[in-house]
């Protein structure tokens, strides 16, 4: 599959992420808006924010954190809805980010939260579409793109 | 039609089956703008609460007499998070009006 590295945007707090083929990046280069990528024809909306480390003492972010973060996240947008939690590492590298996901299925959407994080920086990124429309494929290259995510 | 003009209704109908009025949206917009596209679609749709509200339905298409209302919203681009919110607070908005909201993604293809 070709693949697109997007580097250093704001959005994904100085990482890098691959993004598949047919996955289009929506965002107004003039806006603040979260970076976001639909996929040509698809029905879901791939978003990602960021809280980036500046100064002061330096976070130590570990999977514990991510994960209340994820259930934070789930509370304050949509409380009251059950969500299935995992959480697992990137891949084996010592360096390599966590991630904390939160599989959120509302009475007319899915919803998939990520906190991924270096241990220092951290990115939210999100996943919607509309319940009756959701398409498993497309929900897993949106995962591959999401944990495709590596700081240098 | 559309966004740009939130005090037009952009098409009312009878749904088959159901029977219930039909309040379409038709929302073109991608999300490029997602602040600009969350203020027109809650402009668009209190737009549609005033209508059925204020009884304008009513005047304008009377075979919605004694019919549930349901509003529609159709996308072209799939909402983002931050629009679903949005969403949810409008159906708890729509409920206190006895509104049924639906939202459809129309990607143009299936």
């Amino acid at each position: 599959m070709t693949t697109t590295r997007i580097d250093h945007h704001d959005s994904i707090a100085g990482a890098s992420i691959l993004v598949g083929a047919g996955w289009f990046d929506t965002t107004d280069e003039d806006d603040e808006a979260p970076l976001t990528f639909t996929k040509d024809y698809g029905v879901g909306a791939l978003q990602f924010s960021s809280a980036t480390y500046k100064s002061g003492r330096k976070p130590d972010i570990r999977v514990g954190d991510l994960t209340d973060l994820v259930k934070d996240f789930v509370d304050a947008k949509f409380p009251g809805t059950p969500a299935q939690f995992q959480t697992g590492e990137l891949d084996e590298a010592a360096s390599s980010p966590a991630f904390a996901r939160a599989d959120v299925t509302l009475p007319e959407w899915r919803l998939v939260a990520w906190y991924v994080s270096n241990g220092r920086d951290v990115v939210l990124c999100t996943y919607t579409c509309g319940r009756s429309e959701f398409r498993p494929a497309e929900l897993e290259e949106a995962a591959a793109i999401v944990t495709s995510m590596r700081w240098t | 039609m559309g966004l740009e003009n939130p005090n037009v209704v952009d098409a009312v109908g009878i749904e088959m089956g159901s029977g219930k009025v039909v309040l379409t949206i038709a929302d073109s917009w991608d999300w490029a703008n997602e602040g600009a596209h969350l203020l027109a679609l809650q402009a668009k749709l209190n737009g549609y609460f005033d209508f059925v509200e204020d009884g304008q339905i009513l005047s304008s298409y009377p075979a919605a007499a004694g019919r549930s209302v349901v509003i529609d919203l159709v996308s072209r681009f799939p909402p983002p998070v931050a629009a679903i919110e949005l969403l949810r607070r409008a159906r708890e908005v729509a409920a206190s009006l006895t509104i049924e909201i639906r939202q459809i993604t129309y990607t143009g293809r299936a």
